[in-house]
C-alpha cells in the first residue's frame, strides 16, 4: 500500500490548509477530488469547515460580525481533541506494515496503539497493537475488530478498558442529534452481552442541537460520556457540555437528574475539559482550564461529591499553568487522582514547569488541604549539552503504571541531530520514603540522551522503555526502543 | 547587527531591524536578554535554511521597519480582509518556480514571518483558483490516488453540497 510520492509532500498539511483558506469558498469542495490527502484535509480542518459553513449560511460578508464565537469554538474543540490527533503526522512512520487498509486515525491509549481504518461500506475497522509492557496481563499482541458502525464515530473518542476487555463507542444518529453507546469485546469485536442486556445507553437531544463530540470513559463499572453540542443555526452563543454516567453492568444511570440540564454552562466558550475520574461509584472529578486566559481566577477543577444533588466543589487553582493531563487512576487505585499541569514555554530559556497534583484516595473529602506537589523543571537543566544549540521541546507525555507515574519530556535541536529525553518518575515509593522522614525529592529522574539524527517523534512509552521514531537519511523510517 | 547561521554553516550578518521581521528570530534574541539597543554581534543560532534564506532576507530587507502584524487573533482576523491582491513588489518577488515557492513558504512558516507566509499562500491560492481538480493535480504534480468508486462518491457529495 505504498503511496506514490506526491509533490504535495513538500508542504505540510497545515500550510495547505492556509492556502485552501485563501480560495473562494465555492471552490473548496471540488478540491477534495484532487487526492486523498486533500480530501482528508478539507474534511477534517475546523478552519475550512468554519469557512464553508459561513459561506453556506450566507454569513460570509458578516464574518467579522458573527464574532469569532463559532471559529473559536471549533478551534477549542479541536485543541481539546487533538492530543491524539498529533499522531496523525506519524502514522506512516509508526506502522511498518499497515495493519489495515485506508487508515484514518492512529493514536495511543492505555498502552495500545490503536489504528482506525475505513474499509468502505460505512464501517470502520479497529486494530489494536499492544505496546510492550510487562504490566499488561493480556496474552495476545494484536488483533482487529472489524465492521464497527462508522461515520458516526469519526472524531469522537473511543473508550477502551483493557482490564475488562471492553471497548465502547458512541453511535450518532444521522442527524447528529442523538447518540447511543455500543460496547464490544476488544478481543473479537463481538457485541458485549447485547442479547441479555435489557437496556440501552442513549441520549436524544432536540433536533436543533448538533452533537459535536462525544468523549467516553470506561472504568470497571461505569461508563461516562461527555457530550459537547453546538446550536445548529450557527447563531453565536455557547454550546453545552453534558456529562452522563451509566453503570454499564446494570444500565443504572448515575446523575440521572443531570440529564436534561447543562452540567457546565458556557462550557465550550470558556473551558476545556481535560479528564474525568471516578471513584467508588460516587465521586467524579472534572478538571479543565481556560485555554484563552492563563491567569485563571476560577478554579479549573470541580469534584462532584455523592449526595442527592451532586454539588460541585471547586478544587485547586493551577496558577499560570495549563492543565495538561489528568491521569485516570484505575491503573493505580492507591494513588488517587493525579493531574499534571504544564506552564507553556514563554521563551527559549524555559521549557516548562510541571506541577503535579496527587490526591490520596482516602483523603479525597479533605483533599483541598492535602494536595500540592509542585515541581519546576527549569530550562537550565538542559544546558550541560556540549554544543550550544537551540532546542525545541518535545511534547510532554505522561503515563501511569501501577505505583509509578511516568512523565517523559525532552528537547531536540532544530536540525534534528540530537535529542534528550528525560523520564520523571513520580513514584509512590519515593513518597513513602519521604513520609518516613527521609529527605528525598518527590520524584526521581532518568535521562536518555538520544544521539539519533532526524529524530521524528516521541512515540510512546511503557514501564519498560521509550519508543521513538526517526527518519533515516534515505527517507525510510526507523523505530527505536529504549529500556529504562 | 545580528549574525545568522544557516544549517549549512553560511554566515549572514544583517541589521537587527531586518532580522526582527522574523518573529522566531526576534523572540530568540529577546529571550537571551538582548534588547534592540544592545549593539554589536549576536550569534543567532542555527537555522534549517539554505538557499531560500537569501530570498527571505531580500524580503525582510525590503519590508524592514514596517509594523509587525499584531498577534492578537481578533485583530488579525479583522485585518485579514479576504483579498487575494498582492502588492507590486511582492508579486515580482514571489515570481519563482514552484519548488522555490514551496521552500519560501516553509521558511516563512518556520521563521514565523506571517506577511511573507500570506504572500506565498495567496500566490499558490491564485494559481489554484478557477482550476479543476485535474488541472490542480497537473500543476503540482499530484498523483490521483482515488479509486473510481471513491471519486464518484465525492463527486456525488459535491453535487449535493452545491445544491442551494
Amino acid at each position: 500500500m505504498e503511496k506514490p510520492p506526491a509533490h504535495r509532500e513538500t508542504l505540510p498539511s497545515e500550510l495547505w490548509e492556509e492556502i485552501i483558506l485563501w480560495l473562494p469558498p465555492g471552490e473548496i469542495p471540488p478540491m477534495r477530488l484532487v487526492n486523498r490527502d486533500f480530501s482528508e484535509l478539507i474534511d477534517s480542518s475546523p478552519a475550512i469547515k468554519y469557512r464553508l459553513e459561513l459561506f453556506s449560511a450566507g454569513l460570509e460578508e458578516r464574518a467579522a460580525e458573527v464574532k469569532s464565537a463559532i471559529r473559536d469554538r471549533l478551534q477549542k474543540l479541536d485543541a481539546y481533541c487533538s492530543r491524539w490527533e498529533r499522531f496523525n503526522h506519524a502514522k506512516r512512520t509508526l506502522l511498518g506494515q499497515p495493519p489495515l487498509s485506508n487508515i484514518r486515525r492512529v493514536y495511543i491509549d492505555q498502552g495500545f496503539l490503536i489504528c482506525i481504518g475505513d474499509p468502505g461500506g460505512g464501517t470502520e475497522d479497529v486494530h489494536f497493537t499492544r505496546l510492550p509492557s510487562p504490566a499488561m496481563e493480556i496474552s495476545h499482541e494484536e488483533w482487529t475488530i472489524r465492521g464497527l458502525p462508522a461515520s458516526s464515530t469519526r472524531g469522537h473518542k473511543w473508550a477502551i478498558h483493557p482490564p475488562s476487555n471492553l471497548l465502547a463507542t458512541p453511535v450518532l444518529s444521522e442527524a447528529e442529534s442523538s447518540f447511543r453507546i455500543e460496547m464490544f469485546r476488544m478481543s473479537d469485536g463481538k457485541r458485549y452481552f447485547d442479547a441479555v442486556r435489557p437496556f440501552v445507553m442513549e441520549k436524544k437531544y432536540w433536533p436543533q442541537t448538533r452533537i459535536v463530540r462525544v468523549h467516553l470513559q470506561l472504568t470497571g463499572h461505569r461508563l461516562a460520556a461527555l457530550v459537547l453540542t453546538a446550536p445548529r443555526d450557527l447563531s453565536p452563543g455557547p454550546g453545552t457540555g453534558d456529562l452522563f454516567v451509566w453503570d454499564w453492568m446494570t444500565g443504572r444511570k448515575y446523575l440521572e437528574h443531570l440529564h436534561a440540564q447543562t452540567l457546565i454552562p458556557d462550557f465550550i466558550d470558556e473551558y476545556r475539559l481535560i479528564g474525568t475520574v471516578f471513584r467508588d461509584q460516587k465521586i467524579i472529578l472534572i478538571l479543565w482550564d481556560s485555554s484563552s486566559d492563563c491567569n485563571l481566577q476560577d478554579p479549573p477543577g470541580l469534584i462532584f461529591e455523592p449526595g442527592p444533588d451532586y454539588v460541585g466543589i471547586p478544587i485547586t487553582n493551577f496558577g499560570n499553568c495549563e492543565v495538561h493531563h489528568v491521569l485516570p487512576f484505575y491503573e493505580s487505585p492507591s494513588m488517587g487522582i493525579i493531574a499534571l499541569a504544564v506552564r507553556r514555554r514563554q521563551s527559549c530559556s524555559e521549557v516548562a514547569t510541571i506541577r503535579t497534583l496527587i490526591v490520596p484516595v482516602k483523603t479525597l473529602a479533605s483533599f483541598a488541604s492535602r494536595m500540592g506537589t509542585v515541581e519546576c523543571i527549569p530550562w537550565q537543566d538542559w544546558q550541560h549539552l556540549a554544543t550550544p544549540i537551540e532546542l525545541r521541546p518535545i511534547p510532554l507525555h505522561t503515563r501511569i503504571l501501577h505505583s509509578q507515574v511516568l512523565c517523559v519530556y525532552g528537547a531536540q535541536d532544530p536540525a534534528q541531530t540530537a535529542s534528550i529525553l528525560r523520564v520523571y518518575d513520580f513514584s509512590l515509593r519515593s513518597r513513602r520514603r519521604k513520609a518516613k522522614g527521609e529527605s528525598l525529592p518527590p520524584y526521581t529522574t532518568q535521562e536518555f540522551q538520544l544521539d539519533i539524527a532526524h529524530h521524528k517523534s516521541l512515540f510512546g512509552f511503557t514501564e519498560s522503555g521509550v519508543v521513538v521514531t526517526s527518519n533515516t537519511p534515505d527517507g525510510g523510517k526507523e523505530r527505536h526502543f529504549w529500556t529504562t | 547587527m545580528v549574525l545568522l547561521v544557516t544549517s549549512d554553516n553560511k554566515n549572514f550578518v544583517v541589521d537587527r531591524e531586518v532580522a526582527d521581521r522574523s518573529v522566531f528570530v526576534k523572540n530568540t534574541l529577546e529571550a537571551r536578554g538582548l534588547s534592540i539597543a544592545t549593539p554589536p554581534m549576536l550569534n543567532g543560532g542555527c537555522f534549517e535554511l539554505t538557499s531560500p534564506f537569501l530570498q527571505v532576507l531580500e524580503y525582510c530587507q525590503h519590508h524592514r521597519g514596517e509594523p509587525l502584524p499584531t498577534t492578537d487573533d481578533a485583530n488579525a482576523d479583522e485585518n485579514r480582509k479576504r483579498t487575494t491582491d498582492i502588492g507590486e513588489w511582492d508579486r515580482k518577488f514571489i515570481t519563482v518556480d514552484h519548488e522555490m515557492l514551496f521552500e519560501i513558504i516553509l521558511a516563512a512558516n518556520y521563521l514565523d514571518i506571517k506577511p511573507l507566509l500570506d504572500v506565498g499562500c495567496k500566490t499558490i491560492g491564485n494559481m489554484v483558483k478557477g482550476k479543476s481538480p485535474e488541472e490542480v493535480r497537473k500543476l503540482f504534480d499530484i498523483v490521483n490516488d482515488f479509486t473510481p468508486e471513491e471519486e464518484a462518491q465525492i463527486k456525488k457529495e459535491n453535487e449535493w453540497a452545491e445544491d442551494p
